[in-house]
Order: C-alpha cells, then structure tokens, then sequence
C-alpha cells in the first residue's frame, strides 16, 4: 500500500508538473501581450511603445524562454508563485484569500450531490421502470442538458424578482458565521451541482442495477434475506465504489461549472480570480491556478483510490 | 444501425471516421429498414433522442428555405419586438429575427458540437489505437498525456485557448476538441488491450500481417462502438461548452447567429424586458443536448451495456 | 417492457410540454412588461422629471456664465444649499459598485469611473463644481482667488490647517498627518500636466510655471489664457497629494486631505475608505464607510442593488430606460434617474490617406448614414441626435442645423429624405472615382457588444457604394498595428456630460496631437479657432466660436453619429442628500454629505420591512 501511495503521488506530481509546462508554454507561445493588456485601453490612456516596453522588461518578460520556465518553476516549488501583474500582490496571498470562497462552494455543492443524487439513483434502481423512476431519470437527463451558467441567471432573476433577495455580497467564512455562509453559498453550490446530481444520479442508478443482478445478491436474496438489508450491506456497498471514482473525476468537470457560476452571482472565488487573469494576461495568476486546480484533480483521484481500497477489501494495492 | 447512416448526418462525419467506418462495412449487410425498426422498437426513447437531433439538423441543413427572415438583418426600427404575427419568437435589440437565428443557430451550434466531438475523439481513438496496440514508451507516453489533460480542467483549458487564441470558429473547436481527446483515449484503450489478446490477432500477427494492417484492420473495427458512444454522448457537452463559453465572452464570433451566443446576449441585461431573446435560444440548446443524451444513452445500451458507468 | 419504455417517452415529452409551457407562460408574462417599458419610452422627459424631482430641482435649464462670471460661494453657504439639514441622521455604511477594476488607484494615469469612484472620496481638489448649476464652481481647497495679467495669472490662497490623513491607518504612507501646503499643490500639478503621468495633462497645457510665494498661497503663471481651467481642476482627476508622496505610489495607495481614509482595495473585490476624523469641514462626513465593490456582470449588479444590498448603481452608468422600468416595476420606491449622455461613434482612421482624406468620401458617409436608424439599433430610439455640444445649451446648433449641415442641405431633419441623400453620396463617390469596390475598405473595431451597430453601418453604407470589411480586432495595440497600416478603426466614445464646456469636448478627440484624437484629424482652422475659444472670456464671443468650430466638424468629419442618449442610474431612498447631478463627478467627490437613514440591521433584514421604512 505504502508502495503504492508513493507510487501513486509520484505520477500524479509528475502530472501537474506536466499541467504547469503546458500552461507555461501555452501561455508564452501564444499572442496577447500582458504589458498591453495591463495599460489598460491604451485607445483613452494613450500609452507608447516605450512605455510598454519598459514594463515587460520590468516583469521580465523579454528574457528567454526557458530562464523565465525554469525561474518560475524554481519559485514554484519554493510555493512562490511571482506576484499578480495586475495586483501587484503575492499570488499566494490572493489565491489563499479566494480558496475558502470556492471551497465552500464545491463543498456545499459535493454534498448537495451526495445527498440529493445517490438516494435518487438508488431510488430509481430499486423502483425501476415505476413513474418514480422515470421521473428521477427525466430530471437527472434535464440537468445535464441545461447550461450551468443558465440554471444560475434563472436563479438569480427569480430570486430578485420574487423574493428581492440574493445571497450576501460580502464573504463569510463558515468558521466565523455558518449560517450567513450557508446562505450565500447555497445557491452557486446549487447551481454547480445541478449538473453533476444528474450525472450521478444517472451512475448510481445503473451501478445499483448491475449490482443487483450479481451473483452475491442473489444468493443473499435465496437466504432469505431482508431486502432491506440486501439493498444496504451488499447492493449499496458495491454500487457506491464506481460512483466514488466517477465523482473523483467530475471534480475537473465541476470546475468549469464553477467559473460560470462564479461570475453570475459574483462570488469572489478562485474561478473568477482566473478568468478576470486570463482577460487581463496576468500569467502569474493563470499558471498558479491551473497547478493548484490540476494539484486538488490529482489529490482527489489519489484520495478516491485510497478510500476505494478501504471500502472494498478485495482492493490490494501494491 | 448501418453505416452507412451515421449518427448524425453532418458531413463533416464521414471525413472524421471514413477510415474505421469503411472497415466496419465488412460485416454482414442487413436492409436499414431492418435495424432501424429494431432500434425504433427497442428503444423507443433513443428513437425520440434521434427524431431530436435530426430535426434540428433538418434545421440546420434547410435553414435558408425554414427561416422566415435573414438572421442577420439588422431593422433599425423594428428592435426588440414581443412575439407576434410580425416576429414569430420576437426580434432582438437589433432588430433581427428570433425565429430565424434559432434557426440558423443550429447549423452553428450543431458543427461546433459534432466537429469538436468528432476531433477530438478522432484523435483520441487514433492514439490509443496506435500505442494501445504497440504498448511500450508510446502507450506509457500516452497514458501520461491522458493523465495530465485529464488533471487539466477541461473548461479552463478551452478558455486559456480561446482567450489567448482569439474566438474564432476553428479557435473553439479546437479548444473544444482537446477535451474529447483524453476520455476517447482512456475508453477506447481499454478495448484495445483486450483485443489484443483475442485469437484473431495473435492469429493475424502469426499469419504474419504488418502492425498497421492489425490495428487498423482487425483491432480498430472493433474499438468503433465506444468511440461512437462517446461521439454521441459527447456531443451534447460540446455544445453546453460553446455556450458556456459564449457566456465568459469568449463565444463564436459576431455576426454568425449561435445559440450559445445568442442566449448570452439575450440574457444580458434584458432578460426581464425581454425574455423571448434568451428563453428560445435556450430551449433549443436543451432540447438539442437532451436529444443528443437520450440517443447517446440508447446508442450505449446497444452497442456496449458494459460502458453504462460512463 | 416496451409500453413501460414507451410510458417513459411519455413522461419525456410531457416533461418538455412543461418546459415550453413554462417559458411561453414567461414569455407572455413579460410581454406585459414590455407594454409597459414601451409606455415609459413614450414619455422619457416625464420618467425623469418625476424621478429627479426630490433632490434636484433645475439641471439642466441652467446657463453657464462667462469666464469672469465664474462665481464662487462660500464654503459654509455651500454646504447650506447642498444638503439638506443634517440632525440625527445616521451615518452608516455606503455600499457602491464598479463595473471595471483598473489595475491601478492612479486616478491621473486612468480616469475612468471605477479608479474615480474609489480613490476620490479621499481626495480634495483645489476647486470643485457646483452640484446643481452648470458652470458654477465652488471653492474646494482654495479658500480665495484671484486672476491677474489678463487671464495670464492666478492667485490661490489655500485653506488653512488642513491636514493630509493621519492615524494608525496610514502610518506607512509617506506624507501622512503633514498639512496642506504649496508644495504638495505644486507636486501635484505637476503630475497632472505631465503626459507621462497623467491622461489629462491637455488640461493644465496653459499652466507654464508654479510658484510658491509663501506656504498657503500658490501663483500659477499661464502661457496663454485659458478660460476653462478652473473648470478643468474641478472634474475630478486632480485631487491634492502630499509632496512627500513619489509618483509611483499613487499606483498602489491613496493619499488626501479628503473626508475618507483609503482602507484598502483588494483588486477584483472591492475598495473599502473609513471616514476620516480630523477633516477639516466640521461635522463631515456622515458616512462611516465607503464600500466600493467590484461587480463586472451588468446582471449581476441590478440583481444584488434590488436585493438591498448595494445603496446605489454606479454613478451615471448602466441604466437605461428598459431597466429603469423593469427596476420600477419591482420596487417602485427606488430612485431612478435618466439624464441625457454624450455618446459617439468615433473612427481611429487615418483621415491623411487615402479614400478618407477627400472630402467627398467623407460627406458622402454622413450623408448616407441614417442616424435615426443608427440610434434605434444602438439604444432603442432613447436618444436625440445632435451636434457633439449638448443640444439642450446654448453652445449646440439648432437640430435642424446639424442636419442640413450633415446632409449638405438636403434635408433639416435626421432619418429624412434618406434616398435622395443616399443618391448624393453615390454621385460623390462616384465623382471621387478613386474608390473601388472591388478593394473593400478595410474597417476594423472592437469589443462585440457594439458590432451589430457596425454592421449596421456595414448594410446601409453599402447602399451607397461603401463596401466595408468589417474585422474585429482582439486589442488595441493591434488595431494601432492596422490603423499604421491604412485601415479604418472604428471605435465608441462617450462620456458623461461633465462640464458643459466646449473646450473639453473638443480638446481630446479633434485638435491636432489631442489625446483621444485617434483619427489623426487635424485642421488648421479648427485648432485656429479652438485656441480662441481658449482665450476668449465673452460669452456671447465663446458660444460663436463653438457654433463655426460645429459647422466645420459637421461637415468636415465624416460623421458619425452623436447623440445624447438616456442613461442613468438607481438609488435606494434611505440613501439621504445623494445628488446625481449633471456635474460630472461631483457627486463623487460629495460623498462627505451623504448619509444613510437607516440602521444596518433593518437594511440588511430587507426585504420585509422596506416598504414601510422608505416611505
């Protein structure tokens, strides 16, 4: 098992490193210049060509290619991720600012996930082919189908509209105001996970399918069993490891979801910070948030694979 | 299903997978109507997925003869009119008729879905052919690169692209695409190496058949039915990715009418004044992505039950 | 099993019966509410007059008076005419927005609202203009003045014991808790007029030295008269920094004498200013704190002020007629406020080269442009076409002037006789010769949100013969790029109307070397005439001036729609003494007499209790 961790985390740094190297290089390869993007409309401000000059040598952009790579994974690995151009401020102190934001939101939006669609999915699997489950399978297929950043311009018009209410403005941490924070946080969650409760719900139902079907069950089901205690000590067990690895990957997809819900309700997280960087060129940011964002995708899949061979005895890793 | 009628009947299709489809004709001939009755009959709610997607490619394909106006008329004096005889679904706050960019938004909204999807997936399936079957530094190489797009969050991936890039049509699908690529390559890799155990390779290899002839004649046709579950399946996330895209201001470029753009400009600051100019665009985006999953899911139980946790 | 699926097909169509019902049930629902925007666009004069009735009372009607006319008011008279009787009232905490977040407070370096909005309530200028009346300016750090020379020389005489922010907040910055003096007046100015420091420096380009006779006063020495400067220091950008203060850190920190602190600003969040203690107006301000927060989504913004939770929309920014009546539709005791705004087309082209340096190519684009047309597809017919002066002062021509100027005499009305003028733009391509179709002239713009009206100009251009390519360019230095290279930028200007003073429209955008002046436009007898208008102090002498220098731009220019469009913002009742006056950014600056008249609590309980409290 040890082995294997090590293993294990040893690919998944060489992974991210392999993220931070493409962003790097697609980043530098590619046109847009951040000096000019920082002076903003230079149409009004009516900045020169010296003056833009003078900033990229001041950010060191007009070094070779490689110098500024290995400077900057230098300062990587040391946690130091240059300061923000735009800003002027460490990165890390602006993405340590913003992560408990998004944190809580992916937080709120994984458990909304866990709770709303592995019940569903499981739900649907034992009632299969009743109206219940026909209606779980309508609406889960529905979520997938509907933007995220739609499902969250609805929210937000039918809560101004109806109710004149929308989460507070001003971030409260959960340690600090729980309840406060559980209302500003609760509807982006719900918005993030309006897509991902379909797609599980959607695996739930048909992992709970297959299990059911499994010799085991059948054979708990000839012993008479309860079906209860069928469901729950054997079908259930085995249907919830695909789910768990499935929701290990969904992270990466609930990301994107993030951004766009970040920015509807405008909600000072990591996925706005990325793409008010990307607008702006601000490489340090981007480069930063992509690494972080692939690291939390890898440790996730590392965790998933860990708990996995704790939930299912018959997992060896070695 | 034969092939000769492919999933969706865009012609970019045939260009994308000529090579794999063209092997795949070897088998036994039945009439069309054949499996479609069967298809029809046995899934009924694929078939209702499929009737989706084809009418919104009838759309696409007849737009010119379907829409009632040009999209991209501007009518200075006619802006944002309510639904009625004059405006089907309403005219946005150019002018320009609802009705008729829905209409000529599928063609936009459909080929960025199938033709990102379908590169994406091209290269994918190429890939975990080719060093699935070879094994080795490449199948390691190319575990790792799957490894590292998977790490990297699709969107924010499509959206470095295309913000650095420039939105353009070829900038999106291609930005689009490379998310497809990953996924393909995982599933169809895993086909790939038990195929290669099967007898009719070792009994190609002894018969002396060259590499490529094994993986592009006896290996290939029978990793198909994934990468056509993908396909399928994938198409309705590309086309919510161009959206979504559309929403960050990143969308396909002005004039061309597109659904995702055209729900991002009707929502913006007018959404209560006048809902008709998001509310279209978005149900045609929903149905369309609906179609594409409900025939995905059909597509899926067909060919392979075993792909179910996808 | 296959009735079972077929039951599931079933509940999938009835499950997007639903959905279409729903959004035609929607659909119908505010069609209802469009009937109701379109009565409101019916009588735009009415809206407005009603909205703005409370707090202000003239605008719009006032005239500006002559150079030596300028009057000044006492400071305490001042404070008695603007704000209404301050007893008991709560202070509390202002919640504001901004839209942009430039990556710097330099307020000199980037003068758009955002950086104006979060750095000048820090910040006292040397005058500031009158809330209510158009070209009256009040003293602001400036205690006496006097003009000398001719116009050539202006005394100050500064107030006394005024002092730059102190305490624990500001501790690291450099100058803190010194007084106001001349050199901190002087360091500024010079920042000001520098080029390299500063998008205004064209205000100050009279100013020739600064002298420093003794610590309160200070002696500005003018190379040429300039009858707007005193205007010119009131907009906003020229807030007093400290000597000690190196130019660079206005980047990063603000510094003032003003009724606010700067707390912090957390770039993409929002700016956070306390009110400052030891300001030297007694009494002021009433606020506690002054929350700037940094909403780029238009949705966004609307939604979070009707939730309660913003006291205002950004000043003279975002709100138009349809929003007005959506925001009125749900919450009918919220201000709203539409004033007319300056908005052109502008084009970055080279004016020198070819096909545009014949003025035959360029009188043939106004004639063929309709701009009736043009302003319904940009702002849905809430606009009046006009000349670049206000068409309500006396600087602007008659309409009917401006268009028969536009439309060399063809027709005194906008959006008229449209195909005889079409047909005289094709007779004077036509004579041009120059000019074919096959060579598209090249068009490049910016930013989509505006390309549908470019691609209106597009359609109807090509009704007389202009054949566009339209390009979107992804950033400014590339349109530079292909602007060296001979093609046409396309771009939109506006602005609020500020001060109603010819010379500040006219500066930037058309005299030779202005900094906005992007066409590289350049006529001798306009920058002839414009340095008259400069000079020139009678004002009946001044609005002649500006009436020629309309006549040659109108017929000159090949030009491109100007209007005075509805634009405006919202506000929240409790929100005491607010002023969204004509005056450009004075209402920023006068945010020491604002307050809030309702406890936090009670605000942030909304919305059950609003009715009854805003009443």
């Amino acid at each position: 098992m040890r082995a294997y961790l090590f293993r294990r985390s040893l690919i998944g740094l060489l992974t991210v490193l392999g993220v931070a190297t493409a962003t790097f290089l697609l980043l530098r390869i590619m046109p847009g210049d951040p000096a000019v993007a920082a002076l903003g409309d230079p149409g009004k401000s009516g900045a020169s060509m010296e003056q833009v000059e003078a900033l990229r040598e001041q950010w060191g952009l007009n070094r070779p290619l490689h110098v500024q790579y290995f400077s900057w994974l230098w300062g990587a690995a040391r946690f130091d991720f240059g300061e923000s151009l735009r800003s002027r401020k460490p990165v890390l102190e602006e993405y340590a600012r913003k992560l408990p934001v998004t944190a809580s939101i992916v937080i709120l939006a994984t458990a909304l996930t866990l709770v709303v669609a592995v019940p569903a999915g499981i739900v649907s699997a034992l009632k299969q082919d009743t109206a219940l489950d026909y209606v779980v399978r309508v609406i889960s297929l529905a979520g997938l189908s509907l933007p995220s950043f739609w499902v969250a311009v609805l929210i937000i018009v039918g809560l101004v509209r109806y109710f004149q209410w929308l989460p507070p403005i001003d971030f409260a941490p959960i340690w600090e105001d729980p309840v406060r924070s559980f209302k500003q946080f609760i509807l982006p969650a719900f918005a993030v996970a309006f897509a991902t409760i379909g797609m599980v719900a959607r695996l739930t139902r048909s992992a709970m399918l297959e299990v059911m079907r499994e010799d085991y069950v059948r054979t708990a089901r000839a012993k008479g069993l309860q079906e209860r205690l069928i469901t729950y000590r054997h079908a259930l067990r085995n249907a919830i490891l695909p789910v768990m690895t499935a929701m290990g990957m969904y992270i990466g997809f609930g990301i994107g979801g993030l951004i766009v819900v970040e920015v509807a309700f405008n909600v000072n997280g990591v996925g706005r910070y990325l793409i008010a960087a990307v607008q702006r060129r601000d490489y340090p940011v981007v480069e930063a948030v992509t690494l972080a964002a692939a690291f939390f995708i890898v440790a996730t899949n590392i965790l998933v694979d860990v708990l996995y061979a704790f939930l299912d005895p018959r997992i060896r890793y070695t | 299903m034969t092939t000769s009628n492919p999933p969706t009947p865009q012609p970019g299709a045939a260009a994308a997978d000529g090579a794999t489809l063209s092997a795949f004709q070897e088998r036994p001939r039945r009439s069309f109507f054949y499996h479609a009755r069967g298809f029809i009959s046995g899934k009924p709610l694929g078939t209702v997925g499929l009737v989706i997607i084809l009418f919104m490619a009838f759309l696409a394909v007849a737009a010119p003869l379907v829409a009632p106006k040009d999209p991209n008329k501007i009518n200075a004096y006619e802006t944002l009119e309510a639904p009625g005889a004059n405006y089907v679904l309403g005219s946005d706050r150019r002018g320009r008729d609802v009705a008729s960019r829905v209409i000529y938004g599928a063609r936009m909204s459909l080929l960025v879905g199938f033709s990102s999807v379908a590169i994406g997936c091209a290269v994918g399936f190429l890939l975990a052919v080719t060093t699935g079957y070879v094994g080795r530094w490449p199948d390691m190489a190319t575990q790792f690169l799957v490894d590292v797009l998977l790490a990297f969050p699709f969107l924010i991936l499509a959206i470095v692209i295309v913000a650095v890039l420039g939105a353009s049509t070829f900038n999106i699908i291609m930005a689009i695409s490379i998310g497809y690529v990953p996924w393909t390559a995982r599933i169809v890799r895993s086909t790939v190496l038990t195929m290669k155990e099967r007898e009719f390779v070792t009994a190609a290899v002894a018969s002396g058949a060259s590499q490529w002839r094994i993986m592009f004649r006896h290996i290939a046709p029978n990793c198909v039915a994934p990468f056509l579950v993908v396909l399928t399946a994938g198409i309705g996330g590309a086309i919510i990715a161009e959206a979504t895209l559309s929403f960050l201001g990143l969308g396909l470029p002005p004039p061309t009418a597109s659904w995702g753009r055209d729900l991002q400009e009707g929502s913006s600051r007018l959404i209560e004044s006048a809902p008709w100019l998001s509310i279209f665009p978005g149900i045609a985006i929903s149905l369309t992505v609906y179609g594409f999953n409900l025939f995905g899911d059909a597509l899926r139980d067909v060919f392979d039950p075993r792909l179910r946790t996808l | 099993m296959i009735s079972r699926r077929r039951k599931y097909g079933i509940w999938s169509a009835l499950f997007m019966a639903l959905a279409l019902g729903l959004a035609l049930a929607f659909v119908a629902a505010c069609a209802g509410a469009e009937e109701d925007a379109d009565d409101v666009e019916a009588e735009p004069e009415a809206e407005q007059t009603e909205a703005t009735a409370e707090p202000t009372a003239s605008t719009s009607e006032s005239e500006f008076e002559g150079f030596e006319e300028v009057e000044v008011a006492e400071p305490d008279a001042v404070a008695a005419e603007a704000r209404l009787a301050p007893d008991g009232q709560y202070g509390g905490i202002l919640r504001t927005m901004t839209g942009d977040d430039p990556a710097t407070l330099d307020y000199m370096k980037i003068r758009g609202i955002g950086t104006v909005q979060r750095t000048n309530p820090a910040g006292n200028m040397l005058w500031r203009l009158h809330p209510l009346e158009e070209g009256r300016v009040l003293n602001d750090l400036v205690e006496t003045w006097e003009i000398a020379d001719g116009g050539m020389e202006y005394t100050l005489r500064l107030k006394e014991g005024v002092q730059f922010h102190s305490g624990s907040l500001v501790a690291d910055r450099p100058g803190a808790g010194t007084s106001l003096d001349c050199a901190d007046v002087k360091h500024t100015l010079e920042k000001f007029g520098n080029p390299e420091w500063s998008q205004s420096s064209n205000y100050v380009y009279a100013i020739a030295s600064i002298e420093c006779p003794s610590d309160l006063e200070v002696k500005l020495v003018l190379s040429a008269p300039d009858s707007g400067l005193v205007q010119k220091l009131s907009v906003g950008w020229s807030a007093i920094i400290p000597s000690e203060m190196p130019y660079e850190d206005m980047e990063t920190t603000v510094m003032g004498t003003g009724p606010f602190i700067f707390k912090e600003h957390i770039t993409g969040e929002k700016a956070v200013l306390v009110r400052n203690e030891a300001y030297f107006r007694d009494g002021l301000p009433y606020l506690d704190e002054y929350h700037n927060f940094v909403i780029p989504d238009w949705d966004a913004m609307i939604g979070i002020f009707r939730s309660g939770q913003l006291d205002m929309t950004s000043p003279h920014q975002g709100v138009g007629p349809q929003q007005a009546s959506v925001i009125k539709e749900s919450n009918p005791e919220v201000i709203v406020d539409l004033r007319a705004k300056l908005w052109w087309n502008t084009f970055g082209g080279p004016l020198d080269k070819e096909p545009w340096s014949d003025l035959r190519v360029r009188q043939a684009f106004s004639l063929c442009l309709d701009r009736v047309g043009a302003g319904e597809v940009y702002t849905y017919s809430t606009n009046v076409p006009g000349g670049y002066q206000p068409h309500w002062t006396q600087w602007s021509l008659p309409s009917e002037e401006v268009a028969s100027l536009m439309t060399l005499g063809i027709s005194d009305q906008f959006g008229a006789n449209m195909d005889a003028r079409r047909a005289k733009a094709r007779e004077l391509l036509s004579d041009y010769g120059g000019y074919s179709p096959d060579n598209p002239l090249k068009m490049d713009f910016m930013g989509d949100p505006v390309w549908s009206g470019f691609a209106y100009y597009q359609d109807t251009m090509s009704d007389c013969g202009f054949d566009f390519q339209l390009d979107e360019v992804a950033d400014f230095s590339v349109a530079e790029q292909r602007r060296i290279e001979g093609n046409f930028f396309l771009g939109e200007m506006y602005g609020v109307t500020g001060v109603v003073e010819p010379t500040l429209i006219y500066a930037d955008p058309f005299i030779t070397g202005g900094g906005t002046n992007m066409t590289g436009y350049s006529n001798p007898e306009l920058d002839e005439l414009y340095a008259q208008l400069v000079s020139e102090a009678d004002a009946a002498t001044r609005v002649d001036i500006t009436h020629q220098m309309e006549r040659i731009l109108l017929t000159d220019m090949p030009s491109v729609m100007i209007y005075w469009y509805d634009e405006g913002m919202a506000w929240w009742p409790w929100l005491k003494n607010w002023c969204h006056c004509d005056a450009g950014y004075y209402s920023i600056l006068n945010m020491e007499e604002v307050w809030i008249d309702m406890d936090e609590a009670t605000r942030l309980s909304r919305p059950s209790d609003v009715a009854s409290i805003s009443q």
